[in-house]
């Protein structure tokens, strides 16, 4: 502390956050929600509460915003969980092999009831977790090899991450790093000869529709996720008057909102995008996507193990899905799990 | 002593230079030949990366080798170079101090919880020793700082800029 | 004016006075970063520093800088350069200053293997700089050569800056490579044809053997040995990237190990060269890490103590009218460009400058392109430009600071030419994307 822009605040009196997400200014999923999130708490607040938004990598490198909001570098961040697994296994889970869940409800129902234990393990750095940020629709696979069925993943070089990387690797395929801004050239030249990565409006904002064949419908190893979570320096978070607090809660679910309705749309629009520059979507056979799912869940039965946090985390899943009515699914991860 | 350490930290990372290229050689082969990539090579070429730019400060330092721009001590008589010669290791001295005490305690944090690589890779190495490498480069330059600015209690303790004469 | 808008100028007014002193550019750079981070949040605001340095160790793209490094160390230490260039002047001795002609296609070409800028300078610097200083050619030209024709990589495709401004700005990726190859090929062009009115103006700048070497003798074994090697060696490089083998970071690696086998294949690879290869390397290579990690550390902080809220202002204030708009954008990135991280510009100014160019009506595609063309100056101009630095980290101890500096006047003019000609004839940036679309 110490410094001329550090400020503490009573109700009614000015106050301003940084808020980092690794999101880049002028892509849909930064400007789909995080302006307006800033633009909601400053009206809850007649103005008194401003929100500054950096966008990714302009005051560190993404990698660092966990330990930066552990700090008080900065107030807050809206950034993917699933870039924590770093800190915990159990953040790996934001996105979940096999998930058969579809829509923004359905997500945040299982948000609310799964983010208390992401709150436990960012609570031990001094962090508030307050849940979903927003709602990111399935990722795509983008493919350069026509894909009718599991068998053919066997010998592809794909460009995957974490859980997506040990599950194209059960399937046959071989994972590969590529750094994201090579992404575009190793899909141009066939470095690689296919991706798992954001959805179709990203993707093709990244122009990833130049380079792309096919993509494989459904995603096969995960379905909507959070694309950001809202993590607070649990300082900042003490240190604000409860009308701001709630400011901030109002402004997260508006946040919510706006990206389960107008970004979803949008996604869905951005389809055409893909099939105008020539790619080819096909839709796989019932019985592959099954098949796939049981290999998902062996895996994440599996993954239950690593610690405390997992087997809650996995047991909760497996509640959730009872209560969404995915008996089918819940069955087959309780007995992976065993 | 101090010159061993900067000497030693800086052919660990020349021994590593080649093996980086056989490390990216081999992941190259492997996946464009056989598509069988091996998941450690992108984490592994960060780590020699990281390893050979950080621990090297030190010689380098030594050897001037810093790039600067150094107009004005160039055309200052000794007495002014001497000035700026102290400034500029108090500089140093001062950054590396930040970034020693800084870069400790986020690798004592990092240590703390194991922490793992964030590239979400198969391999998944633990990185936390990794983020050592920060303070230690930065305590090899503090180090020499420190050298040249104690030889430097006299002016001729100075070095010299051992040019070539200049022909323009 | 507030405290915090006074804060980030302060930043660039501290910069100048240290780097004024004489104290090393990373260390500048780094104390800037460190001291305005203690004054605008305290002592919690430091390790910002720190996470700039992890950020830039935990690079993947950047590994390609120490292999670029080695394999131009290699290159020149095992004479394979050397012996390429002799051969050169052996065939092209009637051309007036057919090495440093050689210098912007060499330049070309390593701009076609690297996304990153350092890589292409010091790459160039130590395969082509000894070279025609050997050969006497004019000392401002040779060193001009360097920085203008290593920086094309940052407009001859791949280029990461491109990937980066097209999913900001929604620019296809693909009409951005070819405009960047476009654009780049005239630029080399224009750096040749520079080259060719120097050589008529001043003779004297580009001399041609005199006396017995005059009419040297064409020894064809010897111009073929010395050809064919370094050709191999572009073709399995270029080939492997374009073929999808290998991205551009990983054609650096295939570059090293390639060298390695030439030199032997070769009979130059030695105990010696090895070791003194792999030193100067590993130096090089940590002296540029330090001074990205500064600059990183710099423009976080920049961004964090107002500089956002600084550019967003200065955006407003752009005069009025559609030449005066686009002329104030172009000034401001290039004074921008002038101290910060390549990448971090592009993050903090894209998304604020480009949208008032775009409501006059100007191009995205284009103006996309003049962004690249723009920050490419801005690497080559004095004082601050990561080029002028590349190129002094490995240059001969003789070569000054000061020598730099006035070497890159003829070529940030050359590049001023290039922007007006844009500017006026906007199908010099747009006719290959146009093509191919
Ligand atoms: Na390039
Ligand atoms: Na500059």
């Amino acid at each position: 502390g110490g410094g001329v822009l550090d400020q503490e605040a009573a109700e009614g009196e000015e106050v301003t956050w940084r808020l980092a997400t690794h999101q880049v200014p002028g892509t849909s999923r930064y400007e789909s929600t995080l302006p307006l999130f800033a633009e909601e708490v400053s009206k809850a607040t007649d103005g008194k509460f401003t929100i500054e938004l950096y966008g990714g990598g302009t005051l560190f490198p993404i990698s660092e915003t966990y330990d930066s909001v552990s700090r008080g570098t900065v107030d807050a961040a809206a950034i993917f969980t699933g870039y924590w697994s770093s800190k915990d296994p159990v953040f790996n889970l934001v996105s979940l092999p096999g998930d058969p869940l579809t829509g923004p409800e359905e997500h945040f129902q299982r948000a609310e009831a799964l983010d208390p234990i992401f709150g436990e393990v960012y609570a031990k750095s001094g962090i508030h977790h307050l849940g979903a940020f927003d709602y990111a629709p399935s990722e795509i696979f983008m493919s350069n090899r026509k894909i009718e069925s599991l068998e053919d993943f066997k010998g592809m070089n794909i460009r995957a991450t974490g859980v997506a990387g040990q599950f194209y690797d059960t399937l046959g395929a071989s994972s590969v790093s590529i750094a994201g801004p090579e992404l575009y050239s190793a899909m141009q030249l066939g470095t690689v000869d296919g991706a798992e990565f954001n959805d179709y409006l990203v993707n093709a904002e990244m122009g990833l529709n130049e380079v792309t064949d096919f993509v494989i419908e459904p995603a096969l190893h995960t379905g909507p996720t959070s694309d950001k979570d809202l993590i607070i320096n649990q300082e900042a978070w003490d240190a604000l008057p409860e009308s701001y607090q709630q400011a901030v809660i109002d402004a997260r679910d508006k946040a919510r909102e706006a990206s389960s309705t107008a970004y979803a749309k949008d996604n869905e629009d951005a389809v055409q995008q893909w099939v105008d520059e020539g790619a080819e979507i096909i839709e796989l056979p019932a019985a592959e996507v099954e098949e796939a799912r049981q290999l998902a869940y062996e895996w994440l039965g599996g993954y239950a193990d690593e610690n405390e946090y997992t087997e809650r985390y996995v047991t909760g899943y497996i509640q959730v899905l009872r209560d969404l009515g995915y008996d089918a699914e819940a069955d087959a991860i309780e007995s992976a799990k065993g | 002593m101090l010159q061993r350490i900067e000497r030693g930290a800086t052919w660990i990372g020349a021994i590593l230079m080649p093996v980086l290229a056989v490390v990216v050689l081999y992941n190259v082969l492997a996946r464009a030949l056989f598509s069988r990539a091996p998941s450690w090579p992108f984490e592994v070429s960060i780590f020699i990366f990281g390893i050979l730019a950080l621990l090297a400060g030190g010689q380098v330092l030594r050897d001037q080798g810093h790039v600067a721009v150094d107009i004005l001590p160039r055309r200052a008589g000794p007495r002014l170079r001497w000035v700026l010669h102290i400034i500029s290791m108090v500089v140093i001295i001062i950054v590396c101090v930040f970034v020693v005490y800084d870069g400790s305690l986020v690798a004592l944090e990092s240590t703390r919880v194991r922490e793992r690589s964030i590239f979400q890779t198969t391999f998944n190495p633990e990185i936390w020793w990794f983020r050592w490498m920060i303070p230690i480069g930065a305590a090899i330059i503090l180090l020499e700082a420190l050298r040249q600015l104690f030889a430097a209690r006299r002016i001729d303790g100075v070095p010299d800029f051992d040019d070539e004469e200049i022909e323009l | 004016m507030s405290m915090a808008e006074i804060i980030p100028l302060g930043m660039f007014i501290v910069l100048f006075l240290l780097l004024g002193l004489g104290i090393p550019v990373a260390f500048s750079l780094f104390f800037v970063a460190i001291s305005f981070a203690l004054l605008a949040w305290g002592t919690g605001g430091t390790s910002i520093v720190v996470s700039s340095m992890f950020g830039a160790m935990n690079n993947f793209t950047l590994v390609a800088i120490p292999l670029f490094i080695l394999m131009s160390v290699l290159l020149e230490k095992s004479k394979i350069v050397e012996e390429l260039f002799d051969s050169l002047y052996s065939v092209s001795w009637r051309l007036r200053g057919g090495l440093a002609m050689a210098g912007i296609a060499v330049g070309a070409v390593l701009g076609a293997i690297s996304g990153v800028v350092a890589a292409g300078v010091i790459g160039l610097a130590l395969i082509a700089l000894p070279q025609m200083l050997k050969y006497r050619y004019d000392r401002p030209l040779s060193l001009g050569v360097v920085m203008a024709g290593g920086t094309l990589g940052q407009l001859i495709p791949p280029s990461l800056n491109m990937v980066v401004y097209g999913a900001m700005m929604g620019v296809s990726v693909a009409a951005l490579f070819a405009g960047g190859l476009a654009a780049g090929v005239a630029l080399a062009l224009m750096y040749i044809i520079y080259i060719v009115v120097v050589g008529l103006l001043r003779p004297n700048a580009l001399p041609k053997p005199t006396g017995d070497e005059a009419k040297p003798t064409v020894n064809f074994t010897r111009v073929l040995r010395g050809l064919i090697l370094p050709a191999i060696l572009i073709a399995v490089v270029l080939g492997s990237i374009l073929s999808g083998a290998a991205t551009p970071t990983e054609g650096a690696g295939i570059g090293v190990v390639g060298t390695v086998l030439l030199a032997l294949v070769a009979r130059r690879m030695t105990w010696t060269v090895a070791k003194d290869s792999v030193w100067s390397s590993v130096k090089t290579s940590s002296m540029i890490v330090w001074i990205l990690a500064g600059a990183a550390g710099f423009s976080g902080v920049f961004a964090g103590v107002g500089g956002v809220t600084l550019v967003t202002k200065a955006a407003e204030a752009a005069p009025g009218g559609r030449w005066g708009v686009l002329a104030f954008a172009i000034v401001f990135i290039f004074f921008l460009g002038m101290f910060l991280e390549t990448m971090a510009l592009i993050m903090l100014a894209a998304p604020i400058v480009t949208p008032v160019v775009l409501a006059q009506g100007f191009d995205g595609l284009w103006w996309a392109l003049l962004f690249m063309v723009v920050l490419q100056t801005a690497f080559l101009t004095p004082p601050f430009g990561f080029a002028i630095f590349y190129l002094k980290s490995v240059a001969p101890k003789a070569v000054r600071i000061e020598h730099i500096y006035r070497a890159t006047l003829p070529f940030i003019g050359l590049q001023l030419l290039f922007v007006l000609l844009a500017i006026f004839f906007p199908w010099l940036l747009t006719w290959l994307p146009n093509l191919t679309q």
